[in-house]
């Protein structure tokens, strides 16, 4: 009987769960946008009670709403984001990441040196720095996304 | 035809394509009522060739001349061309009475290897009277070496006994001048951030394009060379420094400074002169070297002619300079024809100070993944076709100055969302007389 109750307790966790994710929960907080410092520090070199997203202090946090979403998911999916094969000669100093529920994080610096970097996981070695075009959407959209939710 | 990829070929990619000044090409065509026409051209970057064209229409022989700028552009679809766009025609030779229209060529096709396979070419005149696609003609190219090519038959189809060109083209036929011996001795220093994550691949390619430019230019000076090329592992500030600290050219040397890599200003900084950021891991402290200081510990060598390159941002960097400082082919004789006078009045009878940069204060300046920085191979193209047989004087001021017209030119016309980048320089009085 004990035993019965767990797993109806646990069947209906589940349930709750998937009805958070039919709200459109998921959808929600399935990328957020942070404000970061533009050096990344070492883990052995964190500071107590400090977020950090890919070794970046994070300073300010924003809420994704689903429009916002649906039009960085449209943003990101463009060719046209990026300038292939020229850069800028400048420094990547990133100022926004914006990190997926999968672990996928997007560095992003805007100008006059707008940069991103695209890390798929933690993991991941010696990542290329693409350009993103002057006055790009993603930009605009980061601008957007931090000013309204100030 | 298959060298011709260096002109042409990675300008497909997006852009700068590798230009070594002052080569040589012919194209040729046939056009209404079957007149075979046949191009000379001396091309020297994407906005300075000259194109001469001989024909012969109605039983006479006629050579047409006009200038020729290029660039690269993308159509709406991602196709990649090249556009070798005519201007400013004359009839040169032929009846008086007639007259030319400058001839547009569009490069298409690229192959697997980034190559252009097909060039087309159209008169503008005509798209009146016709669609584009009518009207294109193909035509087909080829590089030509002099010493194989040329002869007197061949350069008189385009330019007359009695003009300079003729006799300063058949120079290139004979193996090049001899030069004198000087004690005067080349310190190359060479800083390339050939490790970065984004434009390491570029400041290869101009790491490598510099060290072998000096090594060509000093022994075709028969004068010595003390290169110090800082890059890969050992790009740092402090390898910098130790570098022009240990230097110790005499009265009659020649130091060339040349940075390749990340540059910034300070939001509070006066000076037109960038910093050189010389980390090479994100994680690394924020370490630079600025340009002022390089140019002064430069200069206070002594040597005779000291020149300071820097081909870097210019833009903020975002924050104020803190209280307490801590402290990026082929061969020359392959790809261009120097004039030993010219060469000599440069490194060897040259004497000041110089110093140069990509960009202005705010701005960036660009590179290419695969032709290197905007202003590093214009600054090749310019030197080139300052030393060149068919032009220029041997003026340090002038090379300057085309290098950050041709620079400026790259940023707005042969890349499509390049901002545009302004460079400085500065000659002193002596260099600034030349």
């Amino acid at each position: 009987m004990k035993r019965h109750s767990r797993y109806v307790m646990i069947l209906g966790l589940t349930l709750l769960g998937c009805s958070s994710l039919k709200n459109g929960d998921e959808k929600k907080s399935s990328v957020i946008l942070y404000k970061i410092s533009g050096m990344p520090v070492r883990a052995l070199n964190y500071k107590p009670n400090t977020q950090y997203i890919d070794d970046y202090e994070v300073l300010n946090t924003y809420a994704v709403g689903d429009n916002a979403s649906v039009g960085l998911n449209k943003i990101l999916s463009a060719d046209s984001l990026t300038i292939k094969d020229i850069h800028r000669s400048c420094d990547f100093f990133p100022a926004y990441a914006l990190k997926w529920v999968s672990g996928k994080v997007i560095l992003i610096s805007l100008l006059p040196c707008a940069k991103i970097q695209r890390i798929n996981k933690p993991a991941d070695g010696l990542l290329a720095v693409d350009d993103i075009k002057p006055h790009s959407q993603l930009e605009n959209w980061v601008l957007k996304v931090a000013s309204a939710t100030k | 035809m298959k060298t011709f990829f260096l002109i042409f070929s990675l300008a497909a990619l997006l852009c700068i394509k590798t230009c070594f000044a002052q080569n040589f090409y012919e194209v040729k065509w046939t056009g209404d009522k079957m007149v075979k026409y046949t191009g000379f051209l001396i091309y020297n970057s994407d906005n300075d060739a000259l194109m001469r064209v001989g024909y012969t229409a109605d039983g006479v022989y006629r050579v047409a001349e006009y200038k020729v700028n290029s660039k690269h552009f993308t159509s709406q679809d991602g196709t990649n061309y090249y556009m070798m766009e005519g201007k400013d025609a004359r009839l040169v030779y032929g009846a008086a009475a007639h007259s030319y229209s400058a001839d547009k060529f569009l490069f298409a096709d690229l192959d697997a290897t980034h190559h252009f396979k097909n060039l087309f070419t159209y008169d503008e005149n005509d798209l009146k009277k016709s669609n584009l696609a009518d009207l294109m003609k193909h035509a087909t190219w080829r590089k030509l070496d002099p010493k194989v090519d040329f002869n007197q038959t061949y350069i008189h189809e385009f330019y007359g006994t009695n003009e300079h060109n003729y006799t300063a083209l058949l120079s290139l036929v004979n193996t090049p001048k001899d030069y004198s011996t000087s004690n005067a001795k080349l310190y190359l220093v060479v800083v390339a951030n050939t490790l970065d994550n984004s434009i390491g691949t570029g400041c290869e390619v101009d790491r490598r394009k510099l060290v072998n430019e000096m090594h060509s230019i000093a022994s075709a000076l028969n004068i010595g060379i003390e290169e110090h090329i800082i890059y890969g592992s050992d790009f740092s500030s402090a390898n910098v420094l130790n570098t022009i600290e240990a230097m110790h050219p005499s009265a009659d040397d020649i130091v060339l400074f040349f940075y390749r890599g990340h540059g910034f200003r300070w939001n509070n900084q006066k000076s037109s002169w960038p910093s050189m950021s010389t980390r090479i891991s994100s994680y690394d402290p924020f370490t630079y070297v600025s340009l002022d200081d390089v140019y002064a510990k430069i200069i206070a060598k002594g040597a005779r002619l000291n020149m300071v390159f820097g081909d870097l941002c210019n833009s903020d960097v975002g924050i104020d300079k803190p209280e307490v400082t801590n402290q990026g082919t082929n061969s020359l004789q392959s790809n261009f024809y120097p004039d030993a006078d010219k060469l000599k009045k440069l490194f060897l009878r040259s004497k000041g100070n110089l110093m140069s940069v990509a960009a202005s204060p705010g701005e960036v300046s660009w590179t290419s993944a695969y032709d290197g920085g905007f202003f590093t191979s214009s600054f090749f193209e310019s030197l080139h076709a300052e030393i060149g047989t068919l032009s220029g004087s041997g003026s340090w001021k002038n090379i300057l100055i085309s290098t950050i017209n041709k620079a400026k030119y790259k940023s707005q016309f042969a890349c499509n969302t390049c901002s545009v980048q302004n460079g400085e320089y500065y000659v002193s009085a002596d260099l600034d007389n030349q």
